[in-house]
């Protein structure tokens, strides 16, 4: 239940109280909301930040340019926010013209006056007391028309009143009893609310279901794993496809002109290969669905059969451009497995391979076909029930869900990458599965002290690595002492904003040659993707602090192979920073 | 060895009267009224239940306090009414750790709610509600994976390391004919706060 509608005219009355009217030149920014069309997210102004990656495209990229590289120097805190939540935060504050929208641990949103950190209301779904997932998150609420959506942990996905927080419709999308359960944000086109579902971990056969952003009916539900008889099903064998994987906790990108989602897919499921023999379609790929119907147009799968917990959530970044010389519209992907793929989007919804490079240590591939992009594997790196191995990249991958970004400008595109780690892990016997029980096929001892670290760890282990995609080379890398877990935003002011380390640091580098131009220490890890709006002149870059989630877990693992502990400590707080010069005047108004 | 097939659904049904009766000094629930309402999957453990190990389609197998060796990993349990055979699995927040341990090295309110040196503890981490369905042997502490918190079993499930903060629910128990049996209710609410 939202605050508004518990304490009715109380709560309105907060919302627009002296003070709210007092700091931003507009009293109340929901007084004037604007509903978000499709048009505006085919096309977000710059001054706003609509979706969770800033475009349907996935680029993580603002053209604001107030804020640049020359001068940084001056940017500032000028407000910040105490979620109340502990656990991993990941979600961007969303914008919309001054309203600002931020999900967080447990099912919550805040909206905000996004110039000047007023809270205009917040609300919080009610949640089955026993429920409990592995990644109590939330990667940001969908916005269109006079609607917000949350994709809840219960899996269902909640419609709210932009203006007032109230609960529009739930529709729920799956059980969570058996171990369903939803973290990602929705993606929204063509008056669908797209959602998929988490629960690799637990057996589930992973789908995509969209909702009609009006009524909350749904329109159609496509899975991941083909029933026998579907396409794709003579790539399973027996049961194995009831609980085959292919979780979807990852929002897609879109082509608005082929009106044609882009989502990655997770490993299939349980973990050990040999449980489940044959390709495994459509685990560990690229799935191109008409969002008007949910008929799979295309797919490119990246690697088959998988063994070594690599989701491919991480849908494709959709980018147009000259691909050592070749004109192409592509789909590039930096992959848990270590490989940076580049795929072209074909007329008919098709998929084509176009090239692949590995951009860590990866020690899996003997050889990628380069017609098909059908890589060979080393079964020395292959784990097994009953074979433990090493394998690199670790089972985090090259770089997991953290969002890459393009920015047109430089021509580059930015990975979040882990170098240097590696895995040991093998399966045991499977006992049967249970539902919304774990179903993993690996001892989670096994799973928690998996780390092994490769020549070079003593050096660095997080990068943020600057591709050049004409030329296919990387141009520059940022090296982080231990983990990075940070989500990128780049802007037109050849900068690139990233958190990610266990030392609580936000930065900002040079866009053109990584280099560290500003760095602010957060409460707690930044593992949330960063944004940037403009309201009434002022352009602000937002970030939420909350150390949690996989991180935490990787911290635990460099701690039980390391001879550290580190702690980090938690709770969520979003950080708003400026220039001081647009700053200060907003700080002295708040302090009146 | 007990080992019975159970079909949980037809249990459902003929288990509603007898184990509503049964209640005890129930803890969680705040009224009889309230528990009389829930279906017995989903009541708390009762008096006279016993514990067993369940596969999620309605195998059961009765834990023997002779199979526990001493220290070894915890056995995931629930409990069953002896009299319809229902299995409390309804409710996660009724699954128990089982173990064996060293009588001389129980604190007072451990030595209490065991049984010739068996305890049974709520498997629901007290921090976030994961399975705390790990053991590290060479400390003598139950592990929760998702969050590293620790708790003592020699001391009525003490927080050795957080960052949970409250201790694990015991589960009071005894035994009858090698059968291990339920004595009263959680000595704390199981589960967490959101």
């Amino acid at each position: 239940m939202s605050l508004a509608k518990k304490f009715g005219v109380l709560a309105v009355a907060l919302a627009v109280s002296p003070a709210a009217l007092a700091v931003g030149s507009a009293a109340n920014p929901l007084e004037s909301y604007n509903p978000v069309t499709e048009k505006r997210l085919q096309n977000p102004e710059p001054e706003n930040w609509l979706q969770w990656r800033g475009n349907y495209e996935g680029w993580s990229y603002s053209p604001l340019d107030q804020i640049n590289a020359d001068n940084i120097d001056d940017l500032v805190p000028v407000w910040s926010y105490s979620t109340g939540e502990l656990e991993g935060h990941q979600s961007p504050p969303i914008v919309n013209d001054g309203v600002m929208f931020v999900s967080t641990p447990n099912n919550q949103v805040i909206a905000l006056n996004a110039e000047t950190g007023e809270e205009l209301w917040s609300y919080k779904k009610e949640i089955p007391e026993e429920l409990f997932q592995l990644h109590p998150t939330n990667r940001g609420v969908g916005l269109y028309g006079d609607k917000v959506y949350l994709a809840a942990t219960d899996a269902c996905l909640v419609a709210l009143d932009a203006k007032t927080g109230e609960e529009a419709w739930v529709t729920c999308v799956a059980d969570w009893q058996d171990g369903y359960y939803m973290t990602l944000s929705p993606l929204i086109a063509k008056g669908q609310v797209m959602v998929g579902t988490s629960g690799g971990e637990y057996g589930i056969r992973g789908h995509i279901t969209a909702v009609d952003a009006e009524t909350g009916e749904i329109s159609w539900k496509t899975h991941t794993i083909p029933a026998p008889g579907e396409p794709g099903s003579e790539t399973w064998k027996g049961d194995a496809w009831k609980t085959g994987g292919g979780s979807v906790w990852v929002a897609g990108t879109y082509d608005s002109d082929m009106g044609v989602a882009f989502y990655g897919t997770g490993n299939g499921g349980p973990w050990m290969p040999d449980t489940r023999p044959g390709d495994n379609l459509y685990a560990n790929s690229v799935l191109a669905l008409d969002v008007e119907t949910g008929k799979m147009v295309g797919y490119h799968q990246y690697h088959h059969n998988d063994a070594w917990d690599w989701d491919e959530v991480s849908p494709p970044v959709i980018i147009d451009y000259k691909h050592k010389g070749k004109d192409i519209k592509g789909l590039v992907h930096a992959g848990r497995n270590g490989v940076l793929w580049t795929l072209e989007r074909q007329k008919d919804g098709s998929i084509k391979f176009i090239d692949a490079e590995k951009y860590v240590k990866q020690n899996v591939f003997k050889s990628i076909d380069p017609v098909t992009g059908r890589p060979t594997y080393d079964p020395a790196h292959t784990p097994g029930t009953g074979k433990k191995v090493t394998f690199c990249p670790s089972l985090w991958g090259g770089k997991d869900w953290t969002p890459e970004a393009y920015n047109p400008k430089t021509g580059l595109f930015y990975i979040p990458a882990h170098e240097n780690l590696c895995s040991e892990m093998g399966g045991v016997k499977l006992a049967p599965r249970k539902s919304g029980e774990l179903y993993i096929g690996v001892p989670i001892s096994e799973i928690l002290t998996n780390i092994r670290l490769a020549d070079g760890a003593e050096d660095h282990i997080g990068e943020i690595q600057a591709w050049d995609l004409a030329k296919g080379e990387k141009v520059w890398q940022f090296n982080i002492k231990e983990m990075n877990w940070g989500p990128i935003l780049t802007t037109a002011g050849n900068l690139v904003f990233s958190g990610g380390s266990n030392d609580r640091i936000f930065r900002a580098l040079d866009a053109r040659t990584g280099k560290k131009l500003w760095q602010f220490r957060a409460s707690s890890g930044v593992t949330a993707v960063p944004s940037s709006w403009m309201v009434n002149g002022t352009q602000f870059i937002g970030v939420q602090s909350g150390w949690g989630v996989d991180a935490q877990r990787m911290q635990g693992a460099f701690d039980a192979v390391m001879d550290h502990t580190t702690k980090v400590p938690q709770g969520g707080t979003i950080n708003v920073f400026a220039l001081k010069k647009k700053a200060s005047p907003l700080i002295e108004a708040s302090a009146n | 060895m007990t080992v019975s097939k159970v079909e949980r659904r037809n249990f459902m049904k003929s288990c509603a009267g007898a184990c509503a009766l049964a209640l005890g000094a129930t803890e969680g629930l705040s009224s009889r009224a309230e528990a009389a309402a829930k279906k017995p999957s989903l009541m708390r453990p009762q008096i006279g239940d016993r514990l067993v190990i369940e596969d999620g389609h309605g195998n059961a197998r009765a834990i023997s306090a002779s199979e526990l060796i001493l220290e070894a990993q915890q056995v995931l349990a629930f409990p069953q009414c002896p009299k319809t055979g229902v299995i409390r699995s309804g409710s996660r927040f009724n699954k128990v750790m089982v173990m064996r341990l060293d009588p001389a090295l129980m604190d007072e309110a451990t030595k209490k709610n065991s049984a010739d040196g068996v305890v049974a503890y709520s498997a629901i981490c007290t921090h976030q509600g994961c399975d705390v369905n790990s053991f590290i042997e060479d400390k003598k502490e139950f592990f929760c994976f998702c969050h590293y918190s620790r708790f003592d079993p020699y001391k009525a499930g003490k927080v050795t390391t957080g960052p949970a903060s409250r201790r694990l629910g015991m589960l009071p128990i005894r035994i009858e004919e090698d059968l291990i049996v339920v004595e009263s209710g959680f000595t704390r609410k199981p589960g967490f706060k959101r």
